[in-house]
């Protein structure tokens, strides 16, 4: 048996202060940026929701299953701006908090090992504990920070029922949970081989424990509060402000810190105390064969990811679609947003246009990242194997191309199926199925421009490849707060997204959709040709 | 059409103001085990990838098997087994599985060797690339380039992360190919490992070839180290052509020896009554160093 003395952790303060002065920049930073997320849209609250009548309409709208589902519990006798907040906000918050606490952890602990830094600390006077013990207190101090911060910003601004103690409970939960991850992540990095599976494994926890409040916030007490991101909102921040659960996940990162110590002192530096799990693959899958099937490969969890996203992301915005109605009618600004008159009746088409518009730039993504992997091949020195192979850049191009056309077409018809999928359920005068496929198919070009303007950037300016992350910001600017900020319709033509008519409020026209199809070939096809004359350079 | 496996006439390749390569000549024939040698920054990796059609050359002709390398690439590399210098994978693909894949990109279907080679390398191709060493993603490089059939293997820096026993297994290898006739250019700064293995070999230095042929022809053109004990007095050493850094003590003399300027030397040793003479030839090391510092 290792002896775990005192000794184990000499020389904790001389690691816990060149942890601070390596990170005295990125620490800031992360806090900042946390302290931002959490608390940084309770002075926005007014102008979201401020009589109210809109308060009970938005009050309605969330408490839709899909809606706590995503975001979180409503509670409360009354809806109140600080509990609407507490539901839109608290979990995601939990969830920004949750991923800061593990990166750090992983960072200072599993990495370093990886690295072999460790084993030069190791080496010196320290005790083998005491690494882990530098990180244990870097991670209480951070997130007692995170909880000042949290709670003087949410308080300071003085907005209507955000109780000062209400503001404390909120952030006191935020953070204890962060401990509660940051605790979790030390017993993980003992049981893992490396820094990329304990990421693998702390993230997944996570998810596991999101979905099971989702799932539980909708249908079971028991299993919501399993998790902990379910259990901090148990807190019932502003009405009933309870402080159990903080309590409850205070000990249980006691209790996963200390497991966390005893793990560290029985393993060796480098070792894992899993067994090796789901690696035995010595072969290759028939699937992982040649260019394309290895394109596939390597696209195939983010286009999965974002499929998924998109498909529940639209099925929630379509079990909305009648409070959202509702919503809109009563709230001149979203109106003017969205372009409705003030005495337009039939909203319904509009409200489709508004939802397919923002779910395809989002579905805009995954085709950006698929056509930009292939540089991002090129850059990790990657390429240089592939086509040291007897492999054609053309076809390498082509299947990437091609992948980027599917992607387009798969995010756009998932869209149209989340929404159908629920509207039919939920609506008690369905919209018709084929006024959701129109609007779905009006939106194709778009998508698709994207993908030739990335193959193009990828094939003649290949430094260039931000341009299409900021045409793409651009054009979700431009069409979302567009004619809120007043700009003339012509203006947000100068988008792919805007250039479309916005069928059904405007009429058809093919133009526009040819037009943007014509420049989507054009463009991948100079790509291409750049793509097979140039040097491959990371 | 040309007889040579490979051959490069005038490569000239520039990276903006860099000039990486200036009229580089290759010829390397069939069956040939040819060192490519310099220090880092030379060229070596430059030459590799436009011999491969992954960088295009600003002038000049290089051909594999007589084919163009950037128009015939696709072709060509059914034939060629290459290890890049650096050998970057993907880090969510496992050992086995790029092994694999490598062997498929290759579509030549054969694959006789992977497991005799997995285990001379002692290599575990179950874990993911993201957790071996640089030397571990070389033997996923080497076992994929070796256990697959090709008439040349294009190896850039093969052994830079390989411990010693690693090293002879790959040596191995080279001389079992080369054995079956086919052709092997091996870059290295590895002076030991070009010296066991070529028969011929370039050093490049600055992006220019500065001296080709084989390491016999090459230590001709040097200089000797000898060392001499007598019993007259070898003081006239010291005005007789072709006698380099001497030194003397009592009896004993050490010197670096012109090739041309034996004769003379031997005639004079003579006369002082030479009891021992040691002679050894220059070493790759020094002939590398002459062409360094030159
Ligand atoms: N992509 C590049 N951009 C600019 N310079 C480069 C690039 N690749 C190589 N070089 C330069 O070309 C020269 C030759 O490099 P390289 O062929 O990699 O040398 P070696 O393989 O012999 O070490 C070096 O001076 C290097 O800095
Ligand atoms: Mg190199």
């Amino acid at each position: 048996m290792a002896t775990t003395s005192l000794g184990s952790f000499s020389g904790w303060t001389q690691l816990l202060r060149m942890i601070q002065r390596r990170d005295r920049w990125v620490m800031p930073a992360w806090i900042i940026g946390v302290t931002m997320f959490c608390a940084g849209f309770v002075p926005a609250m007014p102008s979201i929701a401020g009589s109210s009548d809109e308060m009970g309409i938005l009050g309605e709208l969330m408490k839709n299953p899909a809606m706590v589902a995503m975001c979180g519990l409503i509670y409360g006798s009354e809806v109140t701006l600080s509990i609407i907040y507490s539901q839109m906000m608290m979990v995601w918050s939990a969830l920004v908090v949750a991923v800061m606490n593990i990166l750090i952890v992983i960072r200072h602990t599993r990495t370093d090992e990886d690295e072999g830094r460790l084993e030069v600390i190791r080496a010196l006077p320290t005790g083998r504990l005491a690494n882990l013990g530098a990180v244990s207190v870097l991670m209480v101090y951070i997130n007692v920070v995170v909880f000042l911060a949290c709670g003087f910003f949410m308080g300071v601004f003085n907005v209507e029922s955000f109780t000062v103690r209400g503001c404390l409970l909120y952030s006191a939960a935020l953070a204890t949970c962060g401990l509660f991850f940051a605790a979790l992540t030390m017993v993980i990095v003992q049981i893992a081989h490396s820094s990329r599976e304990a990421m693998g494994i702390s993230t997944g926890l996570l998810g596991f424990f999101y979905i099971l409040r989702a799932y539980g916030d909708v249908s079971s007490e028991t299993l919501a509060v399993i998790s902990p991101l379910g259990l901090i909102q148990r807190t019932y921040c502003f009405y009933e402000d309870r402080l159990m659960p903080v309590v409850i996940l205070v000990s249980l990162s006691l209790v996963l810190m200390g497991l966390g110590f005893a793990l560290s002192s029985l393993r060796d530096l480098g070792q894992g105390l899993l067994p090796n799990l789901g690696r035995a693959r010595a072969h290759a899958p028939r699937t992982l064969s040649g260019e394309w099937g290895l394109t596939w490969r390597l696209t195939r969890s983010t286009i999965l990811a974002w499929s998924a996203t998109v498909f529940i992301s639209a099925a929630a915005y379509g079990s909305v679609m009648g409070e959202m109605e509702d919503f809109v009618m009563s709230n001149p600004l979203y109106q003017q947003m969205m372009g409705i008159g003030a005495n337009e009746k039939d909203i319904t088409g509009p409200v489709v246009t508004m939802l397919v518009l923002i779910m395809g730039i989002i579905g805009t993504i995954p085709v950006l990242t698929t056509v930009f992997k292939l540089r991002s091949e090129e850059v990790q020195g990657r390429l240089d194997y592939v086509l040291g192979k007897s492999v054609s850049r053309w076809r390498l191009f082509i299947g990437y191309a091609g992948l980027a056309v599917i992607v387009s077409a798969v995010m756009l018809v998932l869209t149209a199926a989340g929404f159908w999928v629920v509207i039919q359920s939920v609506m008690t005068e369905p919209v018709s199925t084929p006024l959701i496929a129109k609007v779905a198919f009006n939106y194709f070009p778009a998508l698709f421009a994207f993908g030739g303007l990335g193959l193009f950037l990828v094939g003649y300016a290949k430094k260039y490849t931000w341009v299409g992350w900021t045409y793409l910001v651009v054009s979700f600017l431009m069409t979302y707060m567009g004619s809120m900020m007043g700009l003339p319709r012509w203006a947000e033509r100068l988008t792919p997204f805007g250039l479309l008519q916005r069928w059904p409020s405007e009429p058809f026209s093919w133009w526009p959709w040819i037009g943007l199809m014509v420049a989507g070939i054009v463009l991948g096809v100079l790509g291409a040709l750049g793509f097979r004359r140039r040097d491959i350079l990371t | 059409m040309s007889e040579m496996t490979i051959s490069m006439n005038g490569i000239t390749k520039d990276f903006g103001r860099v000039h990486a390569l200036t009229g580089v000549d290759l010829e390397v024939g069939p069956g040939e085990i040819y060192g490519f040698i310099g220090p880092n920054g030379a060229g070596k990796s430059t030459t590799i990838r436009i011999l491969l059609g992954i960088l295009k050359a600003d002038s000049g002709q290089a051909q594999l098997f007589g084919k163009d390398v950037w128009s015939d690439a696709v072709d060509i590399h059914q034939k060629v087994s290459y290890v890049p210098g650096d050998v970057n994978l993907w880090p969510s693909l496992t050992g086995g599985e790029v092994i694999d894949l490598f062997v498929r990109l290759k579509k030549t279907g054969d694959q006789r060797y992977r497991k005799e080679l997995i285990e001379k390398f002692d290599f575990d191709p179950t874990r993911k690339c993201g957790t071996y060493s640089k030397g571990n993603r070389q033997k996923v490089a080497l076992i994929a380039a070796f256990s697959t059939d090709a008439d040349v293997y294009i190896l850039d820096e093969p052994t830079s992360g390989l411990d010693p026993l690693m090293e002879m297994v790959f040596r191995e290898c080279v001389r079992k190919v080369a054995a079956e006739g086919k052709t092997v250019f091996l870059s290295s700064h590895i002076l030991s490992e070009v010296e066991q293995l070529c028969t011929r070999l370039s050093i490049i230095r600055q992006g220019k070839i500065v001296d080709t042929g084989s390491l016999r022809e090459m230590q001709h053109l040097t200089r000797n180290q000898v060392h001499v004990e007598a019993t007259g007095d070898l003081g006239g050493l010291k005005t007789l052509e072709g006698v380099h850094d001497l030194s003397l003590h009592d009896g004993e003399a050490e010197f670096h020896l012109d090739n041309d300027h034996t004769a003379g030397v031997m005639a004079f040793l003579a006369t002082q009554g030479a009891t021992r003479l040691v002679s050894t030839p220059p070493t790759l090391e020094e002939l590398f160093m002459s062409h360094y510092e030159a």
